[in-house]
């Protein structure tokens, strides 16, 4: 029950950011849709050891959430729960890759420690900027870019409506799920034996919910087609703010700012 | 076992993403020829279902295992494949946004590892064989759980391929294998028997939701049965050599022995004191291994020590920068909400 | 405006709806239907707009005969206000579900802005507009729902238990709002106090047959018969000692 309430409050709390009003928020959806792309291709286009070229790029996420007025611990919180995977698919790199790569204030390093903090930091990098998109711009907006880059109507219109019904289904499911344990308290979860009634109840409840909206939709006139508005256009600023930040991601990528900074020091 | 854009390179999630997109195409194009406007908004709504389903655990009570139903065979006996596919890759959409579940780069690998094989393999070549037009609880049960845990193999060994081709973990394709397979094949188990469970359910309560339009191929019994059979053969003898493979290499199960004993610890003792421990055994490795040249490695490590205060300068920069952005936005609204 | 005529429904399953139903109503009136649950007011409301099909009877509304080839014409002289608002806002943004009828009907880019935007004041939710459908409260939402209805610019206005889902303010809020509209109104519902405030007129069911027609007033009164359709006199016309 827990895990449905928290994805509830998660929706609904990076739906609440995504209401923001700052700079970032009004940049066109595209611009910013283009440059996080753009984003997660240079970052994990770097070869597996990397760690010094990464560093730099923690720069966007950063400026992006002070502009944005996005808390850091929102996001932090989120990326402990996307984490995992990529730990232990990484964990192992330390273990089969022992050859030692450089040694680090007396400390020998490992090649397979490098290609493991590499991954981690990719992680990070990855998902915040995944994160800071989807708080800086409604779901709405982001779908009309996907259909502005030719991604079928049918699709774009799914998404939407699953997202539209996401919430109200699991509060339905929460709500059964209260009803199963104020009846059931001994018992911890529900039992695998009772998962067809459970589930298949809630299916026949989205069946005649969906039915119920494809009547409101014929009653508006729908006859198999989706419209949408076209959606507005990118202004100059927009444009530069592209221009500019994927210039500052392939000049970060081509040049080691760490290295550079680095060398001044030592 | 959504796969996140660490741990793969451009080129694979492009290809991934190309092909699934590929599929995403063809699945709208055959939707659209059913001319059945109701679809989308039942596919809408059953995505919603399956991301609420999905959250939904189920106890097998005295083993302390559980599990959730599985969204892509369930959906493809409801929906047809093409719908269910269309609903799947939404639904992973959302997650990879929303949730950090799967990265937006590997969207591709994702809807193709957990959305491709459900609906287009394990759908029309298990679940439909075994069902044979005869919808019995006994036939629809038997037929989702193989074609369930059918499926997920399928997607997991795509997971250990998608990371291998990419290179960026060490991971041994045996040991890696050898880890994942096993994993989903309990998984499976548990989301095999609950989607056949609720498939009963609809069938016992409204029968005519089921997708029934199993087309006739002309095709006997026995021939159906054949291919099924086949196919569980040839299951059983990949699964034999991947093993037969793994054991081969000591090295591989030495790893999953490491790597399991290193989870227990991380859950007993809380991720910092592991973090630190892990990286004192790890070091503790390295005396065993000599340098590769010693005037070659320590040049490198210059540079790299450069490398890492700057980095550290650089990251430090950034933060500040932030701090003062923020610290200077909250005090221009301070003044704002004043005057 | 509507014009039911001798109309029968039984439903697949071989329950029957309605029996031989006949109601008129004219242009500019606002007329409630109430009675028990399953005395058939929601079969009604369906049959009126065409969600399932009158088999037996006529039915007409503004003008149009409600048959299969004119669904179109009467969808959009019709605004359907469902029961669950949850299940008529359906799109990502209240603005684009506002649009939605319109953007169904051809309509050029202008036109449909208009008719969106008209529609947002008049039931005064500009501060809405660009709000997801999921976060509003139960009068938002109904609210947003009769908009997106209006902005079809229909004639006549069917709703299903409006006043389910709203708290005590918002349901006066949407009697106010009610009252402004100058459409012909039919509302099925519980809620006999909303019909002494808007309606002029009641039509009382009671399986499926027309029980009473006649003004609110005169009819709430009447215990016998109130009873008798299995209804409850209103609270405000109860003499309480």
């Amino acid at each position: 029950m827990s895990k449905l309430t928290e994805s509830i409050n998660r929706i609904q709390s990076l739906e609440e950011l995504a209401d923001g009003k700052t700079a970032i928020h009004c940049i066109h959806p595209m611009a910013k849709l283009i440059t996080t792309i753009f984003f997660l291709v240079v970052v994990i286009s770097f070869d597996k050891y990397s760690i010094s070229g990464l560093i730099p790029f923690f720069t966007y996420p950063i400026l992006l959430m002070a502009f944005g007025e996005i808390p850091y611990r929102s996001v932090l919180t989120r990326l402990i729960v996307a984490l995992p995977f990529s730990f232990f698919a990484g964990l192992s790199n330390p273990f089969f890759d022992r050859e030692t790569a450089l040694i680090l204030l007396g400390i020998p390093v490992s090649w397979g420690i490098l290609s493991f903090l590499s991954i981690i930091l990719k992680t990070v990098l990855t998902v915040m900027a995944v994160l800071i998109l989807i708080a800086t711009t409604s779901m709405d907006k982001l779908a009309y870019q996907m259909i502005r880059i030719k991604i079928p109507k049918i699709f774009v219109m799914q998404i939407m409506l699953t997202y539209r019904y996401l919430t109200l289904l699991i509060k339905e499911a929460s709500d059964m799920i209260t009803a199963y344990h104020l009846r059931s308290s001994r018992q911890k979860g529900i039992r695998l034996a009772h998962a067809g009634t459970f589930m298949g109840q809630l299916l026949l409840r989205s069946f005649e919910r969906a039915e119920k909206v494809y009547v409101a939709m014929k009653c508006r006139g729908f006859n198999g087609e989706y419209h949408f508005a076209s959606s507005e256009r990118m202004r100059r600023g927009d444009y530069l703010y592209g221009l500019f930040v994927c210039t500052a991601f392939l000049l970060m990528r081509g040049i080691n700012l760490s290295r550079i900074v680095g060398s001044i020091f030592v | 076992m959504h796969m996140a854009d660490a741990l793969i390179t451009p080129a694979v999630g492009g290809v991934m993403m190309a092909v699934s997109a590929g599929a995403i195409g063809y699945s709208v194009k055959k939707v659209k020829e059913e001319l059945d406007d109701k679809k989308v908004p039942l596919m809408g709504v059953m995505g919603a279902f399956v991301f609420a389903g999905q959250m939904i655990n189920f106890t097998i009570p005295a083993t302390g295992s559980s599990g959730h139903i599985g969204g892509g065979l369930l959906l493809a006996a409801l929906l047809g494949p093409y719908a269910a596919f269309l609903v799947i890759s939404a639904v992973l959409v959302i997650q990879a946004l929303f949730f950090a579940d799967g990265g937006l780069l590997a969207l591709g690998c994702n809807i193709f590892n957990l959305g491709f094989f459900a609906c287009f393999i394990a759908y029309p070549f298990i679940y439909k064989q075994i069902i044979n037009k005869s919808f019995t609880p006994k036939r629809i049960t038997i037929g989702a759980i193989i074609a369930v845990i059918a499926g997920l193999q399928l997607g997991a060994f795509s997971v250990v391929l998608q990371t291998l081709i990419s290179g960026i973990t060490e991971l041994p394709f045996a040991s890696f294998a050898l880890l994942m397979q096993p994993i989903h094949l309990a998984i499976g188990l548990i989301e095999g028997i609950a989607t056949a469970a609720v498939l009963c359910f609809v069938l016992k309560s409204s029968p005519t939701l089921l997708d029934g339009n199993v087309t006739v191929e002309g095709e006997s019994t026995n021939m159906r049965k054949k291919t099924v059979t086949i196919l569980l053969i040839a299951a059983l003898i990949i699964g034999g050599f991947v093993s037969w493979f793994a054991s081969g290499y000591p090295d591989g199960l030495e790893w999953s022995m490491e790597r399991v004993a290193g989870t227990a610890e991380l859950e007993a003792e809380g991720s910092t004191y592991h973090a630190a421990a892990g990286i004192q055994e790890n070091t503790a490795f390295l005396p065993d291994y000599g340098f590769k040249d010693g005037g070659e490695s320590s040049a490198l490590a210059g540079t790299s020590v450069s490398g890492m205060i700057g980095g550290g300068i650089t990251l430090s920069v950034a933060c500040l920068a932030g701090f003062i952005i923020t610290r200077f936005r909250k005090k221009v609204k301070c003044n704002e909400c004043q005057s | 405006m509507i014009h039911a005529k001798n109309v029968s429904y039984t439903y697949p399953d071989g329950n029957k709806a309605l029996a031989d139903v006949c109601i008129d109503i004219s242009e500019g009136s606002t007329v409630a239907v109430v009675g028990a649950n399953g005395a058939g007011k929601s079969t009604l409301l369906a049959l009126l707009v065409g969600i399932f099909p009158a088999k037996i009877g006529e039915i007409e509304m503004a003008g149009i005969p409600v048959k299969k080839d004119k669904l179109e014409d009467i969808r959009r002289k019709v605004g359907f206000v469902f029961q669950n608002p949850d299940d008529q806002l359906f799109m990502a943004s209240v603005y684009d579900d506002i649009a939605f009828g319109p953007r169904n009907f051809g309509c050029s880019a202008n036109e449909i802005k208009e008719m969106t935007e008209h529609a947002i004041e008049t039931m005064k939710i500009e501060h809405l507009k660009n709000r997801a459908p999921q976060k509003l409260s139960g009068g938002e939402k109904r609210n947003v729902a009769i908009a997106a209805v209006l902005a079809m610019n229909p004639e006549v206005l069917l709703f299903d238990e409006p006043s389910s889902f709203l708290d005590p303010k918002s349901r006066r809020n949407f009697i106010h709002a009610m009252a402004e509209l100058g459409h012909t109104k039919l509302i099925a519902t519980h809620d006999l106090d909303l019909v002494l405030d808007l309606c002029e007129r009641v039509i009382i069911l009671k399986k499926g047959e027309v029980y009473a027609d006649g003004k609110p007033m005169e009819l709430f009164r009447d215990q016998e018969l109130m009873e008798a359709a299995g209804l409850e006199i209103p609270l405000s016309l109860q003499n309480r000692t």
